[in-house]
């Protein structure tokens, strides 16, 4: 019963994982209107940096958390079945969603650029942006479908 | 190549009577990758095919077949 226990810790975890990994990429889509609506991008202050320095933070804690499954306060055991190899697989199908994400996004604002300057800046966070967002949200979505018709 | 996969792994967890979190738990997966498998929706690895049998006692032949 200790090992059927496991799995149901596991699983429990694994649910929250995804549900708060779309939290926090919907968040952090959310977020960008308040570095395009502040001129954060365009700014040299200090404040501006900080915001910079925050979103950059914020996208590497995010992609960390995809990487390593976002789980480091659990037994190797539960963390093994939350990282088992249809969350291996998940998260091959996510990362490949966040590449083609950053293609697109490239690609958007290769057309955009013929019509208004994009700096360097604005450019790689919007790639970043929609490159860390899309899996994030691809992988939770998938780790939901999996669980359904049990 | 196929990329699905028959399988009968619920109709011999079942004859075995045991859940998914039974079969998952001797098997040293998650309860959605048993899911999963058995929905068709997830091809299984050849350690992890193996092991199922292996759970189930019987052949992974038994358990997968590839489709007509």
């Amino acid at each position: 019963m200790r090992e059927v226990g496991l799995v149901g810790k596991a699983e429990r975890l694994a649910k929250r994982r995804a549900r708060v990994f779309a939290v926090l990429a919907v968040a952090f889509l959310g977020l960008q209107t308040v570095y395009i609506s502040s001129g954060a991008l365009h700014e040299n202050t200090a404040l501006a940096h900080f915001k910079i320095g925050a979103w950059a933070l914020n996208a590497l804690g995010l992609l960390i958390a995809l990487a390593t499954g976002g789980v480091f306060l659990t037994g190797r055991d539960v963390r093994h079945l939350m990282n088992d190899e249809t969350t291996l697989a998940h998260r091959r199908i996510a990362i490949a969603w966040g590449f083609w994400a950053m293609m697109a996004t490239g690609f958007g604002l290769y057309f955009l650029s013929q019509f208004e300057a994009v700096t360097t800046r604005e450019a790689l966070h919007m790639v970043i942006t929609f490159g860390t967002a899309a899996p994030l949200l691809v992988f939770s979505y998938l780790e939901r479908r999996a669980y359904r018709d049990a | 190549m196929h990329e699905r996969l028959n399988n009968r792994l619920r109709d011999a967890r079942t004859a075995k009577g045991l859940t998914q979190a039974d079969l998952a738990e001797r098997a040293g997966v998650s309860r959605k990758t048993i899911n999963t498998v058995e929905n068709g929706v997830f091809v299984p690895s050849t350690i992890l095919a193996l092991t199922l049998a292996r759970v189930l006692e019987t052949s992974v032949e038994d358990l997968f077949q590839l489709p007509e």
